[in-house]
């Protein structure tokens, strides 16, 4: 029960940081800029957060381990925008764009996600508790 | 749109899709992120019908905006990725990654067109 109300929370969280990130950032154009800045920045902050909930600090709290990371960078990001953005570029016979955009997000949510476990803690120099 | 929506609709959409995910897991013992796959796939059905239908834009933010866009995640499918490819499953991952666009996008062709 604990659990659900932590990822809940999280979600709340992420689903509100997402919503203030796209007032925030203008869209201008065809290529869904907004959305890819959103997934790259989650995905650092996945990396970094799923190495950083390893330390000894986590061990007794993994609702809060999981609060943040599956609750609040799993909310954050989102999947279901990339998939609309693709398929509406399609309809509008701009596939190319539609492939560049998925090419580019994935690239850039790869490499930030290894930068983003790279940068955290390392959780296997002696202060790994799991 | 009210910020009482926005923090339903992500506390909604994240336990969704962890409780998904835990139920996922419990069947689906193999490697393959499939729980992943069918949450983000099903997002994007659900994404492209909400789209297009005329609830009127409070609701239709809610839903899309606030839930689906919680219930589904980019940030994991990718730490997927790159864990799939910490253990040299690098077919696995091509596969993953590429269904879950094809069959997202796929998806949410058809939910625009009902």
């Amino acid at each position: 029960m604990k659990m659900y109300l932590a990822i809940g929370c999280g979600g709340s969280i992420g689903a509100l940081l997402r919503y203030l990130a796209g007032i925030v950032i203008p869209q201008t154009g065809n290529f869904p800029i907004s959305t890819l800045i959103i997934n790259t920045i989650g995905c650092l902050l996945m990396g970094y957060l799923t190495n950083f909930v390893k330390q000894r600090y986590f061990a007794q709290k993994q609702a809060l381990a999981k609060a943040l990371t599956t609750g609040m960078v799993g909310a954050f990001t989102t999947f279901s925008t990339v998939s609309l953005e693709a398929a509406l570029l399609i309809q509008g016979n701009m596939g190319s764009v539609a492939l560049t955009y998925l090419i580019i997000s994935s690239a850039a949510g790869l490499a930030a996600l290894v930068l983003g476990l790279r940068l955290a803690p390392n959780p296997s120099k002696g202060r790994r508790s799991a | 749109m009210n910020i009482i929506f926005v923090l339903l609709g992500g506390w909604l959409g994240a336990i969704a899709r962890y409780e998904l995910s835990r139920q996922g897991q419990r069947i689906w013992k193999k490697d393959f992120p499939l729980p992943t796959l069918l949450t983000n796939t099903a997002g994007s059905f659900l994404l492209g019908l909400v789209y297009q239908l005329s609830w009127g834009a409070e609701w239709q933010n809610f839903f899309a905006v606030c839930f689906l866009g919680s219930f589904t995640t980019f940030s994991t499918f990718h730490l997927e990725l790159v864990q799939l490819g910490s253990k040299r499953k690098i077919a696995a991952a091509i596969s993953y990654v590429l269904s879950s666009y094809a069959l997202g996008i796929a998806l949410a062709i058809i939910g625009l067109s009902m």
